[in-house]
C-alpha cells in the first residue's frame, strides 16, 4: 500500500517538475494577488472591525488569499484528472494495482506540495515587503496545518467531480461553475457580518467559509479553536472518502472514447 | 492459467447500451480460453471497443453477465482489475516523462525491484527498437513509438489476460511484426490475449479464433481455419481496367459491393468477392466490355479472411440498403 503510494506521489512529482512553466505560474500568481490586488484594496478601505479587533485590509485578505491557493487545488486537481481519464491513464492506472486510496492520495500530495509552495511564496513575499511592526499577522504552525488540510479537502473534491465527469471538455465549465460561486460566497475578500442574509446563508454552508475563518483566526489572533479543526478535519475526512468512493464507481473511460 | 477449469473470459448476453438510439453490443455470449490469441473483427461501429471496455470492467454493461479469470464482472469488479493488462486504442501514456520514468512507475506498481525493473525494461525496448529512446520524453516520441511504449508497459505486468485494442495503429512494418510476434509469445506461454483489430491481414497472422462482430451482435465465433473453411470459396476476382472516368459498375447487379481503387493514370482496378471464380470471371469481362471498359488484366486471389471480412461486411451495408 504505501510503497504504490510513494511510486504515485513519485510520478505526480516528476509531472510536477516536467511542467516548470506551470509550477513557476502557480508559484508566481498568489504574490501577484498580494501585490496587485490585496496592496492596493488597502489605501482604499479603511481599517475595520473583525472579531471587535480593528485590522487593516491587507492583514484580513492574506489569509483569505493564502486560503485561496488551497481553493485553487480544487480546479487543478479537476483537469489533471479529467484530462487523465480521457488520455486513458486512469484506466491504465487503475488496472495495474492502484485502488481508489492511493490515487486519490496521489493527487493530494502533489496538491499539498503545490498549496505549500503558493503559501511559502505569498507569506515570504508579505514578510519580506512588511516589517514585523506594521502587520498584525503572525506565522504559525497551524498555517501549514491548515493549508495541508485545505489542500486534501480541496484537491479530493477535484478528484471526485473529475473522475464523474463523463467528458473531459467539461471540466473548465464545471470548475468555472463551482468555483466563482464558493470563492465570493465565502469571506475570502470581505467580512460576512454585516453581509446580505442569503449571502450569509450560503456562507454559512461553504466548506470554504471554515477554512478561510481558520486560517484568518490563526494568523490574526495566533491560534484557533479545537472546535474549527474537528469541522474541518470532518469536512477533509468526507471528501476523501467521497473521492475514493466515485474512482470506485464510475467508469475508466469517458463516452468521448 | 491454462490448466484452470475456468475459461479466461467468458460472457452470457452481454448487452451495453448507451442510450435509447445508440447500441454499443447486444447479447453477446461467448468463451475465451487461455493460451490463444482470439481477434475481435468487425467493422467499424461493431461494437468491439464496446466489448474490450465492458469486459475489462472501464464501462458497466446494460445487461448479461461476465467473468474474467473465473471473477464475476459485476461482483469481483476492482479484483478482475488486477488480472488484466490493457493496450487501450488512445496513447495512454504519461507524456511528460521519458520512457524510462513512465516504465520505471509501472514496473514499481507491478511489485517489481528496481533493478528487475531496469533489466526487463532494458531487454523490451531493446526488443522493441527503443533502447535509443530511453531517456527521451514521451511527448517527442512518434505515436508509433509511443504504442510501443504502451505494449511494454502491458509486457512488464505480464498479466494471465491481455486486451489489446487496435495495437498495431500506426506503426510500421517491422513494429507490426514485433507486436505481433510479442502477442503470439503471450498466447505461448499460455495467457489469453484478445486482439480488437480492423487489421484482417494481421488478424489472420496473429490469432488462432476470430469471433466476428457485426452491429453489437456476435456473427461468428470460431479458429481462423474454420472461418475459412465455412466461408470457403470466397475468391476476390479483380479486373484491371483503362477508362477515363470511374467505371461505372452499379448495374452489375448479380456482384454487389465491388471495390474500386484508381491505380494510375486512367487505371483502376475493380474486385469483387465471389463464391466462384471460374464461373465469374467470363460474366465478369462481359459486364466490362458492354460497358465499355478496356480490359488490360485479371487476376483471381485464393480465400483470405480478408475476403471474408468485406463479403460479411458488405451483407450489412446491403442490409442497411446502402
Amino acid at each position: 500500500m504505501v510503497s504504490r503510494l510513494w511510486v504515485l506521489v513519485k510520478r505526480e512529482l516528476f509531472q510536477l517538475v516536467s511542467f516548470k512553466a506551470l509550477l513557476i505560474a502557480q508559484i508566481i500568481q498568489p504574490a501577484a494577488w498580494l501585490m496587485l490586488y490585496s496592496v492596493g484594496m488597502t489605501d482604499l478601505v479603511q481599517p475595520f472591525l473583525y472579531c471587535g479587533v480593528p485590522v487593516r485590509y491587507i492583514d484580513f485578505v492574506l489569509p483569505g488569499l493564502v486560503a485561496l491557493q488551497g481553493f485553487s487545488q480544487l480546479a487543478y486537481t479537476l483537469s489533471r484528472v479529467a484530462d487523465e481519464k480521457r488520455h486513458g491513464m486512469f484506466q491504465a492506472l487503475l488496472t495495474s494495482g492502484v485502488d481508489q486510496a492511493q490515487y486519490v492520495l496521489a493527487k493530494a500530495s502533489s496538491a499539498v506540495l503545490i498549496a505549500s509552495l503558493q503559501c511559502l511564496g505569498i507569506v515570504g513575499v508579505f514578510f519580506l515587503a512588511m516589517d514585523s511592526e506594521s502587520t498584525a499577522l503572525k506565522l504559525t504552525p497551524h498555517v501549514f496545518i491548515l493549508t495541508v488540510m485545505g489542500a486534501i479537502l480541496w484537491s479530493s473534491l477535484g478528484t471526485a467531480l473529475g473522475t464523474a465527469l463523463c467528458s473531459a471538455e467539461k471540466s473548465s465549465v464545471v470548475a468555472a461553475l463551482v468555483g466563482l460561486p464558493v470563492m465570493f460566497s465565502s469571506s475570502v475578500f470581505y467580512d460576512l457580518e454585516g453581509a446580505h442574509a442569503v449571502l450569509k446563508s450560503l456562507s454559512a454552508a461553504n466548506p470554504l467559509t471554515f477554512y478561510v475563518g481558520a486560517l484568518r483566526k490563526s494568523m490574526l489572533f495566533g491560534g484557533i479553536n479545537p472546535r474549527e479543526y474537528l469541522i474541518l478535519g470532518l469536512l477533509t475526512a468526507c471528501s476523501f472518502l467521497v473521492a475514493c468512493w466515485v474512482v470506485g464507481a464510475t467508469d475508466l473511460v469517458t463516452k468521448e472514447k | 492459467m491454462a490448466t484452470d477449469f475456468h475459461p479466461a473470459v467468458s460472457c452470457r448476453d452481454l448487452t451495453k447500451r448507451y442510450n435509447a438510439e445508440v447500441l454499443g453490443i447486444e447479447d453477446l455470449s461467448f468463451d475465451i480460453p487461455y493460451g490463444k490469441v482470439t481477434g475481435l473483427l468487425g467493422p467499424n461501429g461493431a461494437g468491439k471497443s464496446t466489448t474490450v471496455n465492458v469486459l475489462t470492467t472501464a464501462i458497466r454493461p446494460t445487461s448479461g453477465e461476465f467473468w474474467i479469470a473465473g471473477l464475476h464482472g459485476k461482483r469481483d469488479r476492482l479484483k478482475i482489475r488486477n488480472v488484466l493488462g490493457i493496450v487501450s486504442q488512445d496513447f495512454a501514456v504519461d507524456w511528460a516523462l521519458t520512457v524510462r520514468q513512465h516504465l520505471n512507475v509501472f514496473a514499481s506498481l507491478y511489485g517489481k525491484s528496481a533493478d528487475q525493473a531496469n533489466s526487463e525494461i532494458d531487454m523490451w525496448l531493446n526488443a522493441f527498437d527503443l533502447s535509443g529512446k530511453a531517456d527521451t520524453k514521451i511527448l517527442q516520441l512518434s505515436g508509433g513509438q509511443g504504442r510501443r511504449v504502451q505494449l511494454i508497459r502491458c509486457l512488464l505486468a505480464d498479466p494471465p489476460i491481455v486486451f489489446v485494442d487496435e495495437p498495431t495503429l500506426g506503426l510500421d512494418p517491422k513494429g507490426v511484426q514485433v507486436v505481433l510476434n510479442s502477442l503470439r509469445q503471450m498466447a505461448s506461454r499460455g495467457k489469453c490475449v484478445v486482439m480488437a483489430s480492423n487489421a484482417v491481414e494481421e488478424v489472420e497472422a496473429a490469432c488462432d479464433d476470430v469471433i466476428f462482430l457485426r452491429r453489437g451482435r456476435l456473427l461468428d465465433y470460431d479458429s481462423v481455419q474454420h472461418f475459412l473453411d465455412r466461408y470457403g470459396g470466397l475468391e476476390v476476382v479483380t479486373l484491371t481496367v483503362v477508362s477515363d472516368t470511374v467505371p461505372d459498375v452499379m448495374w452489375w447487379g448479380t456482384y454487389l459491393d465491388p471495390e474500386i481503387e484508381e491505380i494510375g493514370p486512367r487505371m483502376w482496378q475493380i474486385s469483387f468477392s465471389v463464391d466462384d471464380a471460374r464461373g465469374a470471371v467470363p460474366s465478369l469481362v462481359d459486364l466490362a466490355f458492354r460497358s465499355g471498359l478496356t480490359i488490360s488484366d485479371v487476376s483471381v486471389k485464393s480465400k483470405t479472411l480478408k475476403n471474408i471480412y468485406l463479403n460479411l461486411s458488405s451483407i450489412e451495408r446491403s442490409e442497411n440498403g446502402e
